[in-house]
């Protein structure tokens, strides 16, 4: 019975590592940061036709709207920027931005990365709301200051005050 | 100053909760465990049963001391001006105190405590030799995450300058399942802490009988059920409210609550070798511990950010103390199964893998596998960047292909193993139980196939749920059936009387007609799903989607706003069948929300910075759910552009949670004649001769 035993879960362990095997290899893509997928354009090791993971900052640009012909007729694409420092990839993606979808929030957009610089888009991903504090505290940091500097601009004297609470918060969550 | 005082109150909550574990641990000393009187083995146990009270009452002061700075708008507090501001609605102010890092924790701490006041008073209330022990391990977590608050996160830390009004809680958050998701998340999370400390205990007694079994099952259940809900409620919350169209999206975050649910499955079913035939002592306790190391372990990913996806999040300090806590628990477990193992040998072997044990060891199999699955493709990312310095990660796709075999072999089981006969099945045994299920099943499987649009996928999960369906309704069906004809009870009676006869098997068969129930929604809804490009409708205009014409009847916008919002456009839209007839009285009602921020005058229009989230209108029957998302408007033409799903039988999937929680309540009902059996299995073979010896229908007591 205990040879019976063994082989049955020698054959569930080995029909698990196969199925796994062969679905992970089916299902992964790299996640490259901007600045690496355009460093890589001009070199052998390009990453152009391939599917990936670009991952960087909702770029300052306003996203703009167009109808592109396909086959499904005309379909309401949204165009925007991603950025990294001074690196830029273009991404169309024919659906709707997520709602935490801001200039300069961090965002990640899995898709065909079909010539230098352009990324053709399946789905778009900024942060989940469900994320804690320091996930905020780097997203205030890293992307907010635009529009930190805007709303001051516009709400005067309050507005600075939050925002100083806000970045004084921050520090003292870190340290 | 008075917020203070709970950052105090949590330090002389850890002072207490190292008082329960000295107070323990002293009540064991060789010298004291015989002692009686002043200082004696009671004594002692009096003094650690009493600072349990106490841990609680300090920790439920520190949660009352920052509820109380969120109610009062105390912005001095760092952890309420970043969660909470002056417009913040009550229920969200309330809410703010789990909607950020430190509170969350303090509100883990306050659960922990309440589990370790519960168990105290319950064993303390039934004698429980393992009792004082196990509460002492759930103290000791205590003292873990109570440090946290404590030392790494606190949430009474003070601001360098009072700001005149708080950040408010992220918009998003502000929705009602935000007061009930995360705490019974944080009750099934923290629960999984209960059934370990339990088996710490017994290993460190060794005393693996019935009491241990019939005390750890009932927790076991109670954060099952609880987890189980935690883990659909999130799942309706993002349904409802973010959009996207869907409920799971193998995330990090559900993952993470997800694999303690399955090793936690997979303990509930491996403990019943355990109480009927004294099998598998080793195996169960390995799982439990597991469960527990998972629940820390998926702590660790939502925590720290190690596993969250853009890269930048991934600096987070309280990563690192998770990290070494699950190290010294993994250690610390494995050494002491290592000194008990000569207890933890099985009373019998599993005669024949055709037989009830041998499902239950499949069905084990099955779960740890998916959790392994899970698992790996969880951490995947992060391990192959600090590999091969890559970045890799994993789609959804890999989930949907592992799992869905994974899972339908799960759900035959649900069907077929409760029909097998304990110790040995004859093939001729195993046909006639499972003929009519079987049979009838496979008689309607062309027709669900057609129905499922000739996909074998879906057929073969509709045919299989229709057989556990099948064959679950027949045990009841022969159960009553033999109950009315022996006692003469009616319909009704002779129902009541065989599920409190047996309460484990028959609240087993009914979460068993749950699981079913979810899998036809899932099914349904993952396979059979639409999804339309977004399109721009004019007033009048119509859009076509399934069997629904859409038509949008011009922008509009609530007479009232509710105060967290600066505006709010509706796109209202009347839904009609395939024949034309209205099914709408009151139109769907797509709409983006627009949200104040702190310092916004009334009355200001939105601009392009302020925070929105658009809230989907969901037309919900047993057939289908419509799905509408306003995607943008033009206030120039009166358009809106409209983003439609169909998202076929997702209702079952929330159905399957009456039978979850009722099923469950019902197995933790204490058997009316009988009680669960020992771990010494004499009892069950007792009963199953007398059962061989009268011809009459065996009497299981566990399941």
């Amino acid at each position: 019975m205990q040879k019976k035993f063994l082989a049955a879960s020698v054959l569930l362990v080995a029909s698990l590592g196969y199925l796994v095997s062969s679905s992970l290899t089916a299902s992964t893509m790299k996640a490259v940061p901007v600045k690496e997928l355009r460093a890589a354009d001009a070199k052998p090791n390009s990453f152009v036709g391939q599917k990936l993971r670009a991952v960087g900052f909702v770029g300052s640009a306003k996203p703009k709207n167009t109808l592109e012909n396909t086959e499904k007729g005309a379909v309401k694409t949204v165009h925007f920027e991603v950025v990294e420092g001074d690196a830029k990839l273009l991404v169309s993606y024919a659906n709707t931005l997520p709602d935490t979808f801001r200039a300069g929030g961090p965002v990640q957009v899995d898709g065909t990365y079909t010539e230098a610089g352009k990324i053709r888009a399946d789905h778009v991903l900024t942060k989940c709301p469900s994320k804690y504090e320091e996930g905020e505290a780097a997203k205030k940091k890293e992307g907010y200051d635009s529009k930190k500097t805007q709303s001051a601009k516009n709400s005067g004297t309050n507005a600075t005050n939050a925002n100083a609470m806000g970045a004084n918060a921050q520090g003292q969550s870190r340290s | 100053m008075l917020p203070q005082l709970g950052h105090w109150l949590v330090l002389l909550a850890l002072g207490a909760c190292l008082l329960n574990i000295g107070a323990t641990m002293a009540a064991y000393l060789p010298r004291v465990r015989s002692r009686k009187g002043k200082w004696g083995h009671d004594a002692w146990l009096e003094v650690a049963h009493n600072s349990v009270f106490v841990v609680w009452a300090f920790v439920l002061g520190a949660s009352v001391l920052l509820i109380t700075a969120f109610l009062t708008d105390n912005f001095a507090l760092n952890y309420v001006a970043q969660n909470s501001s002056r417009a913040q609605a009550l229920p969200f102010k309330i809410s703010g105190m789990w909607s950020g890092q430190s509170g969350s924790l303090l509100l883990w701490t306050f659960v922990l405590a309440s589990f370790a006041l519960v168990m105290s008073r319950g064993g303390r209330k039934s004698g429980q030799i393992l009792t004082p022990a196990a509460v002492s391990v759930v103290s000791a977590t205590t003292l873990f995450f109570g440090g946290l608050v404590a030392f790494v996160a606190n949430p009474f830390m003070l601001n360098a300058q009072i700001p005149q009004d708080g950040l408010g809680m992220n918009p998003l958050l502000q929705n009602y399942w935000m007061q009930i998701h995360p705490p019974t998340l944080y009750i099934g999370y923290v629960g999984c802490t209960v059934p370990f400390a339990f088996a710490v205990s017994a290993l460190l007694h060794r005393k693996f009988d019935h009491e241990w079994v019939a005390v750890i099952r009932r927790w076991v259940l109670f954060t099952w059920v609880i987890l189980t809900l935690g883990i659909v409620m999130g799942g309706v919350w993002a349904y409802e409210t973010l959009g996207w169209g869907g409920y799971w999206a193998w995330d990090p975050v559900e993952n993470a609550s997800l694999m303690p649910w399955l090793s936690a499955t997979a303990f509930l079913h491996s403990i019943m070798l355990q109480a009927r035939r004294g099998l598998l002592k080793n195996w169960n306790i390995a799982l439990v511990t597991l469960t527990f190391l998972l629940s820390i372990f998926g702590t660790f990913l939502t925590r720290s950010g190690v596993v969250q996806s853009v890269h930048s999040f991934a600096e987070s300090s309280i990563g690192g103390y998770f990290l070494s806590f699950l190290g010294v628990i993994f250690v610390f477990s494995l050494a002491l199964i290592f000194w008990r193992r000569d207890e933890l040998h099985s009373e019998a072997t599993v005669e024949s893998g055709l037989s009830r044990e041998g499902a239950f060891m499949l069905n084990n199999w099955l779960l740890l596998g998916s959790t392994v699955a899970v698992l790996w493709g969880t951490v995947y990312p992060t391990l192959s960047e600090a590999i091969g310095g890559q970045r890799v990660v994993v789609g959804q796709d890999y989930f949907n292909n592992v799992m869905a075999p994974l899972g339908l072999m799960l759900l035959a089981l649900t069907g077929a193993a409760p029909l097998l006969a304990w110790r040995r099945a004859t093939p001729q045994s195993v046909w006639k139980a499972l003929k009519f299920p079987l049979l009838w099943a496979l008689a309607f499987a062309p027709l669900l196939w057609f129905l499922a649009d000739y996909r074998t996928g879906a057929a073969t999960s509709f045919v299989i749920s229709l057989f556990v369906f099948l064959a679950i309704g027949n045990e009841f069906y022969r159960g009553i059936k033999t109950l009315r004809a022996k006692r003469g009870d009616g319909l009704f009676d002779a129902t009541a009387n065989l599920v409190t006869f047996n309460p484990a098997r028959y609240g087993g068969y009914i979460v068993h007609l749950g699981v079913a129930t979810m899998f036809i929604g899932i099914t349904g809804s993952s396979l059979f799903n639409i999804e339309l490009e977004p399109v721009t409708l004019k007033k009048g205009e119509t859009l076509k989607i399934g069997e629904y014409t859409l038509k949008y009847d011009g922008l509009a916008r609530p007479k009232e706003l509710e105060p967290h919002l600066r505006d709010q456009v509706v796109a209202p839209i009347h839904v009609f069948d395939q024949f034309n007839k209205q099914l709408t009285v009151a139109p769907l009602d797509p709409r983006i929300d627009f949200f104040r921020s702190v310092n916004d005058q009334p009355n200001t229009p939105p601009d392009e910075n302020t925070q929105q989230a658009r809230r989907p209108s969901i037309r919900m029957t047993p057939a289908n759910d419509l799905y509408l998302v306003m995607d943008g408007f033009d206030t120039k033409d009166n358009s809106a552009t409209i983003k439609a799903y169909l998202n076929p039988m997702v209702f079952w999937i929330w159905l399957s949670q009456i039978f979850f929680v009722l099923g469950t309540v019902i197995a933790m009902i204490p058997a009316k004649r009988g009680r669960l059996d020992g771990g010494t299995g004499a009892a069950a073979k007792k009963t199953e001769e007398r059962a061989a010896k009268t011809g009459e229908k065996k009497v299981e007591f566990v399941a």
